[in-house]
């Protein structure tokens, strides 16, 4: 059995106590999923996914990479490739959702606290010098929570309720923003000034980070600077999350769900048009239909596995190498990189902008991430262990008729828009009646303006917000 | 671009129908691209214009004979008919014996489309690579950027810099003499037109089945191109063969196992695949609308290291079995280097030893999926799968996820980029074939080593598609799927200080082996990325005078 979990990447920053104190809040979200995925289950079936510190399990455990692109999927799917690129460098407010309509926290002064809209687990900042040029594309993987413990704060569990303390060390916090942010930050800089209240639900607003506790939208990890991630879904208890309700079996329509987009729509467990989400929930979810336990392995948490730098070329032609990469927080050689900087290597004479990915110039730092691959490790055990009933899906999806891409859950089973089809909707399995014939159906080919008409309107009002958020030269 | 909603209105889902699909500009589309000339000769010839005035008259002249959907479907039908009559089985790769046909397709490289077009509209294209060319493009697909290394531009037969062809020609034939006859009279007639040939070259299938140098049958698993030919009433391009009862594989299948997809992902101007795969997007011209009814072509002249290759099956084979796993042997390596046996049988199917029936039988060597136990699918005409079944496999304990045919279809499982929606996105018409003698039993080499696979791909993306598979996933240790390692048959390591080492690992439930390839044993010696055009866009477009010239 585990003796402690670890924090991700191994980051080596917490003392004794902390490690402590760390393991506990894992082990209890962990436990906390379990109970979540306890009452969904049908009664007598015991939940598959499991803590490594608390359940014995048979045999030797098999362990499996799930890797995903760095790059915003949901951006991609979205908008194209090539304002994607544009709309993933910048900066959003909370009030804004990078995913649709609407925004994660309600109230003004969310409008002025940004996040970085890169939904992968893998967030980067550009830094560019006066002309414009790139110098350099930090990247983290680090997740916020480390950070709150980092100040001392007391973490959730997962019903929200503050539950696991932190001793915290304030002053190493401090070094650790100036050494790989900015000499200048000071404490309070990275302190709530005042309660951050949430108004989604008017009657009853929600404190979320209370005055003097650590903000991870703090100036010098969105505006100013990049520590850990930001977007709100990419928090670690998130993913923990993912992973537990993915290792139920579902069905629909009383077939069962392995197509893993049809999964993540009926099952609800993350952003349907993620690299990451969709890829770890079926990666989890074939494990558990072995009849395996299974976990997320120690150390839980985001890490960034390699960059590849193939294709990529100085001016003089000459092959970018992992000198241009610096690893600066985790353990690369294990693929835990948790804090890197891609940048020219100093006394060169040229600038990140000067380099080509295949011929083309570096003019975004999504074109990096795009070559990064993000990762996280599941865990199986016990092969053969379980055979649970599976549980009716209980969401479903809709397909945008523009953007065949896009996918975007249904709200209370209603179209999320008119121009959306349901996806993956297959007629009910009724044992021994045979589906109406196949028949050609006439091809029917619309006019760029008849669609134009239904389509959702675009561009649309977050392009309009976003590009004043533009960060230069912090 | 240009968007067009073609065949939105069913969802097959809610009525439980099968969604209604396009019909296709027969006789607009080169023959090669779809159905694709499938005859067991093919050559190659790259071209560079000379004067742009001769060079329209040639590509104008050619413009008759360059075969298309129609003409090519035509003689496809033919060799059904008469299978039929000898009763023969669909499906079976035995060659039609009547047949003398020689096909003829051509396409051009962006640089030579602006300069047909005096600049203009060339631009238009939207595929970064395509406008960037192969050359430059080498290194990100993992090419050896050590100019002294033969996989690098600088020393390939074509493409490579200042080599670059402007129009590559692609033949087909039943038949040696009538293809090289075919072959003799393009060029004389590009020499009279001012044009340089940079390159020919003739091959074709090394026995009936179809095995690549390596040994292993290749041409197996093809997507489904979804699409009516036109008619009363019009007929499917890609033949359905699973009971309307199998629902919804009989809506995602061509062949079992062979997924449907939307035929705007290899060419332009129909709908796309979406996230559903039932459900298709939009239309889609990336380009300018001439490119209609065109798909991007992209030739590769890969070499094959036979005798390396063999060479690294057994050293490697024996280093696994000190790793512990006994009864690796060089054969059976190169099968799992593969995914499949070199009869075409897949791993998945039969994990202990080949079965030469089930690998030619196409109704059932393409029918596996990894996540979960394939199921049995009843079949139309009285068919059946004797086979079998192929277990569920997500971790790659049957089939290594480094086997080539893993890294280039993620199938059913999800992978880096999210769900399964690649498996629908990120497929190839692959229509190469093998240059060079086979690889003699014994004595010495008559080809001196030079014997590889004419690769070429058609495809509606150079980026998402061709470059996505070599760089996104054979050349990358991780994506799309791990524990795996690089494509070990086919892949590259052009990561800087990696000394092109490539590693996999062959997964079993109690060991788990690492292979290391040194050196590589498929080496680029030349290509182009070119788009293949419409008939019309060939002679109203391209062959024409520009209004600005
Ligand atoms: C000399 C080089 C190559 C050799 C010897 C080779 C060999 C093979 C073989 C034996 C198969 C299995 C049989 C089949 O399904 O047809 C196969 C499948 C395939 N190969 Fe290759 N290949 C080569 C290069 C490439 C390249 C460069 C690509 C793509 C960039 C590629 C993409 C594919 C795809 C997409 C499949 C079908 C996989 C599936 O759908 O199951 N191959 N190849």
């Amino acid at each position: 059995m585990l003796p402690q979990f670890d924090p991700p990447g191994f980051l080596s920053d917490f003392n004794a106590q902390m490690l402590q104190q760390w393991s506990t809040a894992v082990s209890g979200w962990i436990d906390g999923n379990i109970a979540i995925v306890q009452a969904e289950l049908a009664p007598g079936d015991q939940p598959q996914f499991y803590n490594e510190s608390r359940t014995e399990t048979p045999g030797e455990p098999l362990d499996q990479v799930i890797g995903w692109s760095g790059f915003p999927g949901t951006f991609r799917d979205r908008w194209g490739r090539q304002m994607a690129l544009d709309l993933a460098d910048n900066l959003m407010p909370l009030t804004q959702r990078m995913d649709g309509p609407g925004s994660y926290f309600v109230g003004e002064l969310w409008g002025n606290i940004f996040y970085r809209p890169q939904d992968e687990y893998c967030e980067w900042r550009v830094t560019r010098d006066d002309q414009g040029r790139i110098t350099r594309v930090t990247f983290t993987s680090e997740p916020p929570e480390y950070w709150q413990a980092l100040h001392g704060d007391t973490l959730p569990d997962m019903s929200g309720t503050p539950r696991y303390p932190f001793a915290g060390d304030k002053q190493l916090l401090l070094e650790l923003y100036r050494e790989y942010v900015d000499p200048q930050v000071q404490l309070a800089d990275l302190e709530c000034q005042q309660d951050l209240v949430d108004h989604s639900d008017p009657a009853n607003p929600q404190v979320i980070y209370p005055k003097g506790s650590y903000n991870p939208y703090n100036r010098w990890n969105t505006t100013g600077g990049i520590m850990h991630l930001t977007h709100p879904a990419n928090s670690l208890s998130a993913e923990i999350n993912l992973g537990a309700l993915a290792s139920v079996q579902r069905t629909a329509n009383g077939r069962t769900v392995i197509d893993p987009e049809a999964l993540i729509s009926g099952a609800a467990y993350g952003g349907l048009n993620r690299c990451s989400d969709p890829t770890i929930g079926s990666t989890v979810n074939e494990l558990a239909a072995l009849g395996a336990f299974v976990t997320l392995r120690n150390p839980v948490g985001l890490a960034m596995h390699h960059l590849s730098l193939e294709g990529f070329r100085t001016p003089g032609g000459e092959p970018v190498d992992s000198s241009f990469f610096t690893v600066l927080r985790g353990q690369p050689e294990q693929g835990l990189i948790e804090h890197a900087v891609f940048a020219v290597p100093a006394g060169e004479g040229y600038t990140v902008s000067d380099l080509t990915i295949g011929g083309i110039p570096i003019t975004h730092g999504g074109q990096i991430a795009e070559h990064i691959v993000v990762n996280i490790v599941g865990r199986a055990a016990g092969l053969g262990h379980f055979a649970n009933t599976p549980v009716a899906c209980a969401a479903s999806s809709y397909q945008d008729d523009w953007q065949g891409n896009w996918l975007t859950y249904a709200q209370a089973g209603e179209a999320p828009s008119p121009v959306s089809r349901p996806a993956f909707a297959y007629p009910p399995a009724t044992p021994g009646t045979a589906a109406p014939p196949v028949a050609p159906a006439p091809n029917t080919v619309r006019s760029l303006d008849e669609l134009a008409a239904r389509a959702t309107p675009k561009p649309p009002s977050l392009l309009a917000g976003t590009h004043r958020h533009l960060t230069r030269n912090a | 671009m240009v968007n067009m909603l073609s065949a939105m209105d069913a969802s097959a889902s809610a009525t439980g129908q099968a969604p209604p699909e396009p019909v296709f500009d027969v006789d607009e589309i080169q023959g090669n691209v779809l159905p694709g000339f499938m005859k067991p000769r093919m050559a190659v010839i790259a071209l560079e214009f000379g004067d742009l005035a001769s060079a329209r008259r040639w590509l104008g002249e050619l413009v008759p004979r360059v075969t298309t959907m129609s003409q090519t479907m035509a003689s496809r039908l033919k060799v059904r008919q008469e299978r039929l009559a000898r009763g023969v089985s669909a499906g079976s790769t035995e060659a039609a014996q009547t047949l003398d046909d020689a096909w003829l397709n051509v396409s051009l490289s962006y640089t030579s489309i602006a300069n047909l077009r005096g600049g203009g509209d060339a631009s238009k294209f939207e595929d970064e690579a395509f406008r960037t060319g192969l050359a430059d493009r080498s290194s990100l697909l993992g090419d050896p950027t050590d100019p002294s290394a033969e996989g690098n531009p600088a020393n390939w037969l074509f493409g490579g810099p200042g080599k670059a062809a402007d129009a590559l020609v692609v033949l087909g034939a039943d038949r040696q003499r009538t293809l090289q006859r075919l072959f003799d009279e393009v060029v004389e007639e590009a020499l009279a037109a001012h044009l340089s040939v940079l390159y020919g070259e003739v091959g074709g299938k090394l026995d009936k089945l179809g095995h690549e140098h390596f040994g292993f049958q290749d041409g197996v698993s093809q997507p489904g191109v979804r699409g009516l030919l036109p008619g009363e009433p019009p007929s499917y391009l890609t033949p359905r063969t699973v009971d309307p009862s199998a629902v919804p594989e009989t809506w995602l299948y061509g062949l079992p196992g062979q997924y449907l997809v939307w035929p705007g992902a290899f060419v332009f101007g129909y709908p796309t695949p979406g996230a559903d795969p039932l459900l298709a997007a939009p239309a889609a011209i990336p380009g300018p609308a001439w490119a209609k009814n065109g798909s991007y072509a992209v030739y590769r002249r890969l070499r094959q290291d036979v005798a390396g290759f063999r060479a690294f099956a057994e050293e490697q084979a024996a280093s696994l079995q000190d790793q512990g796993l006994a009864g690796m042997t060089g054969d059976l390596l190169q099968t799992h280097v593969v995914g499949r046996w070199p009869s075409g049988a897949p791993l998945s199917r039969t994990p202990d030893a080949d079965d030469p029936d089930l690998g030619a039988d196409p109704l059932c060597n393409n029918h596996f999926e990894f996540a979960a136990d394939t199921p049995l699918l009843p079949l139309t005409g009285g068919h059946d799968d004797p086979y079998p079944r192929a277990k569920a496999d997500p971790v790659g304990l049957t089939c290594p996820l480094a086997a080539h045919i893993r890294k280039v279809n993620t199938r059913d499982v999800g992978n880096d980029q999210g769900g399964r929606r690649a498996s629908f996105q990120r497929r190839l018409l692959r229509r190469g074939l093998p240059y060079g003698p086979p690889f003699p039993k014994t004595g010495p080499d008559p080809a001196h080593g030079d014997r590889g696979l004419m690769f070429l791909s058609y495809q509606a993306s150079i980026v998402d598609q061709f470059e996505f598979l070599n760089t996104t996933w054979m050349g990358d240790p991780v994506a799309p799927r791990s524990p795996s390692g690089h494509d070990l048959l086919v892949g590259q390591n052009g990561e800087p200080g990696a000394e092109r080492q490539r590693t996999c690992v062959i997964v079993k439930p109690t060991v788990i082996g690492t292979v290391v390839a040194e050196q590589d044993v498929v080496i680029p010696t030349g290509g182009g990325y070119f788009f293949t055009p419409s008939i019309s866009a060939l002679r109203d477009v391209l062959a024409a005078t520009p209004a600005s010239d």
